[in-house]
């Protein structure tokens, strides 16, 4: 286990030091001059050369990557042009938003997920799996900006259930604020006994959560359903039958811990899907997170704020890549012993 | 009192594809008895419907098939019986031995894991007492560095001993009736020689019956007392398999048993039987065998055949079965 | 010739012993009729091109369609002044916005889909075929592509092309390439060692004529399947590229850009967001269940991914 750990964290850390290299030539073939950006289209030739020099931009390719690279690794990712702050700091007082967001949506989905699949497996053919799977690829055809509008529309506009946008209502600052201790309000509200604050936070949390989950929900019932009866027919599960194991044993323990290899992959493919899909449910529900600063920042060329959301977002995606090779090694012992 | 008792069993499945209506009967009017401590062998080619039987005794039939007949052991009906009540039976009072012990495990569990649920299944207990009862199947079967065995995971061990374990499970609440579904086909020759001496030993020792269901008539010959030779769905004839198998009353059996290499061969060559098994059997109006049947007359296209009681306990499904053959 | 039809006769023979192309075609289109779902994705892709063909003809408004602005009849509730889908704050007519914007809606993602593949297809043959150096090479770059999440990379590309809709179609191409190297790679090293491919070798065919005779039909399943997948995924893409602005811009009909100029009027008038987005959705679903179906008919074992 810990060589197998070690050649994949290694083969991660390549991978990720690749992604640095396209990230540093997409910013340098870009048409556009960082320049401008800075100094508007009014600029002096003079002033132009002189931002070059403070951005190193007059210097070689090889030197400008060298020090583009040890600016990352020192935590330096350069000034946004957008908000004039630093993008590290920017990009990291984002992140616990949009994790909550995330563990919320990817919570809901394997819950959900996982049991339509089990129970469209194991009614196959039958009119609860067609529902099932109508559900499921609609869930994977879904354009989440749609589906939270008509959340909004539906939900909050007709029925008045649960928030429109934000995440919190702005009045609890003054009433319940949540302390800050891990970033996640749901989790800070709890530990600090804030009632108020928690209902607040979920309120707010439901429908963008979601929204976000209906894409990996429609992923995991698939796999699940096809995991699950690709399994069912397996040899021995027919033995655990034959040694009169229950069925809740032989299908909800045996089978399923059977199944779940595939499912992993899938629910980790779609959880680095969803660090993009956050984007647009961010930017849908104004929720304060990576995807609207990343949006904002895409929309106006703020080339510095762009490269740190592009590494950023390819680290997350590498790591959770990595992270399904280890469960997987955990889960299937062919793989971990190979 | 007999053991087992299969009486007039068959099994119907709709026909693939078919709207309504269509169906396709691979099991027709099969009858088998298992006396206690007795081997049944239930012989024939692939697709001749001996896997089927097996599995209908244990309840297990596909959710498409319907089964009509009887089942008994010991004189209660499992045919149609609750399926709780089928799942108290099963790996309790009859034992499944599976043709590949390879995938017939839980691959992602250790070896511990799948005895501790099957012994604790049917008789409770802590994990404790289940592991030491398991450590002690296993030296039974004569895999004697159990701590190891247990702590395996299926893939880790050799397919011999992967069959040894699948025994010892089988034998975990100790069933009065094993079967054995081509147990030795999946392995080496002379691994499978050693586990059906085990199996032999072992039946000696515990007195249960066996279902042995197997396309391997010298492997029949070593382990049964009695045989029921199977094609397309029938039993053709059934005897105590010395009998049968040096005075074959079937004309089928005959054609099986010519196609057996032996040690003692004089060098004439084997024969193979012409012909297919009919696609559609339902639609034969006569004896099923007749279109591969050396000894086939009108009388075999025309009418299908009883079933003959013959001398010495034997049974054949031929309009010519000879009553004097046995003698 | 002769001999190199004898000789090279294993590749097709695989082909046609398994499956004579007329027959096979049959075979894929009765297998979609027969599958109620299947035949939903294939009424639904139907319309879809006929909007994109003819919606200019189609649409009941044309010029507004266009985007000319309407002022006497804006903000229309659906089924309004003849104006069955409502008009927008500017009076233009939503239907008619919807049908014209069906051409780029369809047409990028397909131009997208074939050029990754054009691309990442030969690439990814080669790699896998040729093996050694350039498979490394290949695949290194491939790998680098890959370690970012696709449409993140698309949106990246588009923002700094600076946003136009051909530019979000070069963005996504950029971004779905080397997928179709990774999976052409796989399938060219699985044949590689096959008998005909020997064949061939020995024959001294060239490379290329190696490539797209001899292992292109062999690896040509898989690929079309994940193509038919793609274009849903692509269009879902598109869209959002759209909707945040880095693709059309406005008056263009975008249906995405249609979705995100509503929000602004989400609680009073739903529709302006809420239809163009129904659109995107059914055209990626048609999509979706046409790639599945053709999946089950064409690589029965593959696993969804």
């Amino acid at each position: 286990m810990g060589r197998f750990l070690f050649r994949r964290a290694a083969a991660a850390a390549a991978v990720l030091l690749g992604t640095t290299v396209v990230t540093f030539v997409l910013a340098r073939v870009v048409p556009a001059d960082p320049a401008l950006a800075y100094l508007g289209p009014k600029a002096r030739p003079e002033q132009i050369a002189q931002i070059h020099h403070q951005l190193g931009l007059d210097r070689s390719l090889p030197v400008q990557y060298a020090h583009y690279l040890g600016g990352l690794v020192r935590g330096d990712w350069g000034i946004s042009i957008g908000t004039k702050q630093p993008v590290a700091s920017e990009l990291f007082g984002r992140l616990p938003a949009t994790l909550e967001l995330l563990a919320a949506a990817m919570t809901i989905a394997l819950v959900l997920g996982i049991a339509l699949g089990v129970i469209a497996a194991v009614r196959q053919q039958r009119l609860v799996d067609h529902v099932i799977r109508m559900l499921a690829i609609g869930g994977v055809s879904m354009p989440a900006f749609w589906l939270g509008l008509l959340l909004q529309v539906t939900v909050f506009g007709q029925l008045g259930l649960f928030a429109l946008t934000g995440r919190n209502d702005p009045d609890l600052e003054f009433t319940d604020p949540i302390r800050d201790i891990t970033g996640f309000h749901l989790l800070d509200a709890l530990l600090t006994g804030n009632a108020a604050g928690f209902t607040d936070t979920l309120t707010h949390l439901v429908l963008p959560a979601l929204t976000l989950a209906a894409y990996p929900i429609g992923v995991i019932a698939r796999m699940t359903r096809a995991s699950m009866i690709e399994v069912l027919a397996a040899d021995h599960i027919r033995a655990a039958r034959a040694y009169g194991l229950r069925e809740r044993m032989t299908v909800g323990r045996i089978a399923l811990r059977g199944a779940l290899p595939p499912v992993v992959t899938v629910a980790g493919l779609t959880l680095a899907y969803s660090l993009t899909g956050a984007f647009f449910v961010e930017v849908v529900f104004n929720w304060p997170g990576l995807g609207q600063f990343a949006s904002t920042a895409l929309l106006n060329a703020d080339y510095p704020a762009i490269m740190g959301v592009t590494v950023l977002g390819a680290a997350a995606y590498i790591l959770v890549n990595l992270a399904v090779d280890i469960v997987q090694a955990r889960l299937d012992p062919r793989v971990r012993l190979a | 009192m007999t053991l087992l008792t299969v009486e007039d069993l068959t099994i119907e499945f709709p026909r693939p594809g078919g709207r309504s209506g269509g169906t396709t009967r691979p099991v027709r009017g099969v009858t088998l008895t298992v006396e206690p401590g007795q081997t049944l062998g239930v012989v024939g080619e692939t697709g001749c419907g001996k896997t089927l039987t097996g599995l209908a005794v244990l309840g297990l039939l596909p959710p498409a098939a319907r089964a009509r007949g009887s089942i008994r052991l010991d004189g209660r009906e499992l045919l149609g019986a609750p399926p709780s009540q089928l799942r108290a039976v099963r790996g309790a009072e009859i034992a499944m031995v599976f043709q590949n012990p390879a995938t017939a495990f839980d691959p992602v569990r250790p070896l511990r894991t799948q005895f501790e649920r099957v012994i604790r299944r049917h008789r409770g207990g802590s994990r404790e007492q289940a592991g030491a009862r398991a450590a002690k199947l296993l030296a039974e079967v004569e895999l004697h560095d159990t701590d190891r065995v247990l702590g395996s995971y299926p893939h880790q061990l050799s397919g011999g001993m992967l069959q040894r374990a699948m025994i010892a499970l089988a034998l975990s609440c100790e069933p009065r009736l094993i079967i054995a579904d081509e147990s030795t086909s999946a392995l080496d020759v002379t691994v499978a020689q050693q586990v059906r001496r085990l199996l032999l030993r072992l039946q000696h020792a515990h007195g249960f019956g066996v279902l042995f269901v197997t396309h391997n008539l010298g492997e029949a010959r070593d382990l049964c007392d009695r045989v029921a030779v199977l094609y397309a769905g029938e039993v053709v004839e059934t005897g105590p398999v010395e009998e049968v198998f040096t005075a074959p009353a079937h004309p089928y059996t005959k054609a099986l048993l010519a196609a057996v290499p032996t040690v003692d061969d004089d060098g004439a060559p084997l024969a193979s039987l012409p012909g297919e098994v009919p696609a559609d059997v339902l639609a034969v109006t006569g004896c099923v065998f007749a279109n591969r049947c050396p000894q086939a007359e009108d009388l075999c296209r025309s009418t299908p055949p009883a079933a003959h009681t013959l001398p010495g306990g034997r049974s054949a499904l031929c309009h010519f079965a000879d009553p004097e053959v046995a003698a | 010739m002769t001999l190199l039809a004898a000789t090279t006769g294993p590749a097709d023979a695989v082909r046609t012993a398994d499956t004579p192309a007329p027959t096979r075609l049959r075979r894929i289109v009765t297998a979609l009729l027969r599958d109620r779902l299947a035949l939903l994705g294939v009424v639904l892709v139907g319309a879809l091109l006929v909007l994109a063909v003819f919606g200019p003809w189609l649409a009941p408004f044309p010029d507004q369609g266009r985007g000319v602005a309407d002022v006497a009849h804006r903000n229309l509730a659906p089924g309004t002044g003849g104006h069955l889908l409502g008009t927008d704050p500017l009076g233009r007519d939503v239907l008619s916005r919807i049908i014209i914007g069906a051409r780029p809606a369809l047409l990028t993602p397909l131009l997208t889909v074939a050029l990754a593949v054009a691309v990442g297809v030969p690439l990814g043959l080669l790699a896998g075929y040729r093996g050694g150096r350039l498979d490394e090479v290949v695949m290194r770059i491939a790998d680098m592509f890959l370690a970012f999440p696709p449409l993140l990379l698309a949106m990246v590309i588009a923002a700094m092309l600076g946003p136009s809709l051909m530019h979000a179609g070069i963005a996504l191409a950029i971004a779905w390439w080397p997928w179709y190297t990774r999976l052409a790679r796989g399938l060219a090293a699985g044949l590689r060692d096959r008998p005909f491919v020997d064949g061939a070798r020995a024959l001294g065919l060239s490379d290329p004529v190696i490539l797209a005779r001899h292992l292109l039909p062999n690896a040509a399943a898989p690929i079309v399947v994940q193509a038919s997948i793609d274009i849903g995924t692509v269009i879902l893409a598109s869209g959002s590229l759209a909707f945040l602005g880095l693709a059309a811009q406005a008056p263009t009909p975008d249906w995405g850009l249609m979705v995100s100029d509503g929000r602004s009027y989400v609680l009073s008038q739903w529709w302006l967001s809420a239809l163009p987005g129904t659109a995107i959705f059914l055209a990626v679903l048609a999509f979706n269940v046409l790639g599945d179906a053709l999946r089950d008919i064409l690589d029965p074992r593959a696993v969804t991914r």
